[in-house]
């Protein structure tokens, strides 16, 4: 009967571990073999929650958004403001902050944009990311207009962290991050494994149907966006002290459209491909950035390369290896 | 009164000139099972839109466990329990047979909104979704996708959604159309046995009168908008107006 519910490898909590496990490892050693490199790991964890945020509305509930940034702008702008105008040091309380500010604005804007489905939410959302990037923009008096709000170090756990070296800060940072990281990539996996998880999965499949099963799909859509927003949120406010500047920039749609391109490069139909996605992309583009002013164009022809050869992501790569090998040792035993 | 589940009295529905629905009485038991039959035209699709509440009567009365349900909308007579599938076949094609089972079961037990536990440690919903497996002789694709059915199967897991909702009375519309041949009595077999076991009501709208005659306790023959017969099998066979309209004589 279990097997009945699928558990594929790359939606498995094994997995999720597997990763959290690599992502803390792999950061002494870069620290050690490429310095430079380590910090984009940080990075690449912060962008993973952002894109897990996401899928949990394209991959889970059909829904394209392009203006996921404006989630990224509330939550970096949240922690911004509190240590501008209310001297706020410790971040685990501007994180509850942002994330409550993130879902308060997707418990504004849902209702209305979630009646539209496909091109017309995609857009509408392009337009809400907009709108707030304009206000960051063009209300400097209090936002700091193009300079942004510098932040400073934060206090992380209550530890001031102000007279440590800043390797050991960015260090103590990462694995924060990680920490913050694995709990949302778990409490993700419960989320999509659990009934409003299905529901959410069968309105993507057949929204009709699900309405004829007596399912509420628009209150289960809200739902959804508001968990999306919450995490891309979250991620926002854990990007602000490793950028030390909030500007519009955060919430700019080339923001949004870096979340779209992460997603689908590591699979949105796997739960662990947003993430695979964020890490890789992250490095990607520095390295690209590094190499060459036309850094767009190389991760243009990528994404059009990975959109050919592997149409599902990264993720339906390294899935449909995993599942020929299966196939191979099965014929061999059979025919032994 | 109480053995009454449903009651149609001088039920119209006239598009325009087309007298689609034209004055049907008709009551069916807890636990019965009626056929619908009749040529194209006749009014069985419009009859099934009317008491599933798709459609508004002109004239004429639903009385549903002793409720007058003629101004009730969809979702409304759904809650009271009657549920219907449709000619097509609309299933969720990215989640397995056992999955799509269980979101029906979720979403009648209220479950639609959990996030905090997985829809697989739930011990009443895999207990019901094994039970509806087994129902429906599911239980040997319960972890295969849609795509991967027969059309039969396909046709099967469709009305096991339905069921899943422990509906008092089941409508379907042709449930054996677009089905192979072949299939097309184990099809009907297993939805009838099913709807035994359970002991649900059904209306069933039929084509393929060699089905209908074989499943058949009670057949009604639909022509023009009117019942021409309502009764066993033998007896509407036996029909003249019947034999005439319907059977053309193949059964005469």
């Amino acid at each position: 009967m279990v097997e009945a519910f699928r558990r594929e490898a790359g939606n498995s909590l094994a997995a999720l571990a597997a990763i959290i496990i690599v992502l803390g490892a792999a950061y002494p050693i870069l620290r050690f073999i490429a310095p430079g490199y380590a910090i984009y790991l940080t990075y690449g964890v912060i962008w993973s929650i952002a894109a897990l945020g996401f899928n949990i509305l394209y991959g889970y509930t059909g829904l394209l958004s392009f203006g996921h940034a404006a989630f990224i702008g509330i939550g970096a702008y949240t922690v911004g403001l509190t240590i501008k105008y209310l001297g706020l040091k410790e971040l685990e309380v501007m994180l509850l902050v942002a994330m409550a500010a993130s879902a308060i604005l997707a418990l504004i804007v849902g209702p209305v944009v979630l009646r539209y489905g496909g091109i017309f939410f995609a857009i509408f959302m392009l337009a809400v990311g907009q709108i707030l990037w304009g206000f960051y923009l063009k209300f400097y008096h209090v936002t700091g207009g193009t300079d942004g709000i510098k932040i400073g170090r934060v206090e992380l756990l209550g530890f001031e962290l102000g007279g440590v070296g800043y390797l050991t800060y960015l260090t103590a940072y990462h694995y924060y991050v990680l920490a913050v990281a694995a709990v949302a990539y778990i409490t993700m996996w419960y989320i999509v494994n659990s009934p409003l998880g299905y529901s959410l999965k069968a309105i993507r499949d057949n929204e009709v149907r699900a309405i004829a099963l007596g399912i509420n799909t628009l209150q289960l859509k809200l739902v959804a966006f508001t968990i999306s927003a919450v995490y891309t949120g979250l991620a926002g406010a854990l990007l602000a002290p490793l950028t030390r500047l909030v500007s519009p920039e955060l919430a700019y749609w080339f923001v949004s459209g870096k979340i779209v391109f992460m997603t689908i490069l590591g699979g949105a139909s796997y739960l662990v491909g947003p993430i695979v996605g964020a890490i890789i992309y992250t490095y990607l583009e520095s390295i690209a950035m590094g190499y060459t002013i036309y850094w767009y164009l190389l991760l243009g022809i990528l994404i059009i390369a990975v959109m050919i050869l592997s149409p599902k992501g990264l993720m339906y790569l390294v899935d449909s290896v995993a599942a020929r090998s299966r196939l191979r040792w099965g014929a061999w035993s059979r025919s032994s | 009164m109480v053995e009454v589940l449903l009651r149609v009295e001088n039920l119209y529905k006239h598009f325009g000139g087309v007298r689609a629905v034209d004055g049907v009485s008709f009551s069916l038991s807890w636990g019965e099972r009626l056929f619908i039959v009749g040529p194209n035209g006749a009014g069985k699709t419009t009859l099934v839109n009317l008491i599933s509440g798709y459609l508004k009567p002109d004239r004429g009365r639903i009385l549903f466990k002793g409720e007058d349900v003629t101004g009730f909308g969809l979702a409304e007579r759904v809650r009271r329990g009657i549920a219907r599938s449709f000619q097509l076949v609309t299933v969720f094609d990215n989640l397995t047979v056992a999955e799509n089972i269980a979101v029906s079961v979720a979403s009648r037990l209220g479950r639609n909104r959990v996030a905090y536990r997985t829809l697989s440690s739930y011990r009443d919903v895999v207990e019901e979704v094994e039970r509806v497996l087994e129902i429906f002789e599911l239980e040997d694709v319960a972890g295969k996708y849609p795509t991967e059915l027969s059309q039969g199967d396909r046709k099967i897991l469709d009305v096991a959604l339905t069921f899943s909702l422990k509906p008092s009375l089941i409508i379907l519309d042709e449930p054996t159309s677009g089905v192979a041949t072949r299939d097309k009595r184990s099809v009907m077999e297993r939805l009838v046995k099913a709807f035994d076991v359970a002991g649900v009501s059904s209306i069933v709208v039929e084509h393929d009168m060699d089905i209908v005659f074989k499943y058949a306790k009670r057949v009604m023959a639909m022509h023009e908008g009117r019942v021409l017969a309502d009764g066993d099998p033998a007896s509407v066979k036996g029909d003249e107006e019947v034999k005439r309209i319907l059977l053309g004589g193949v059964y005469a």
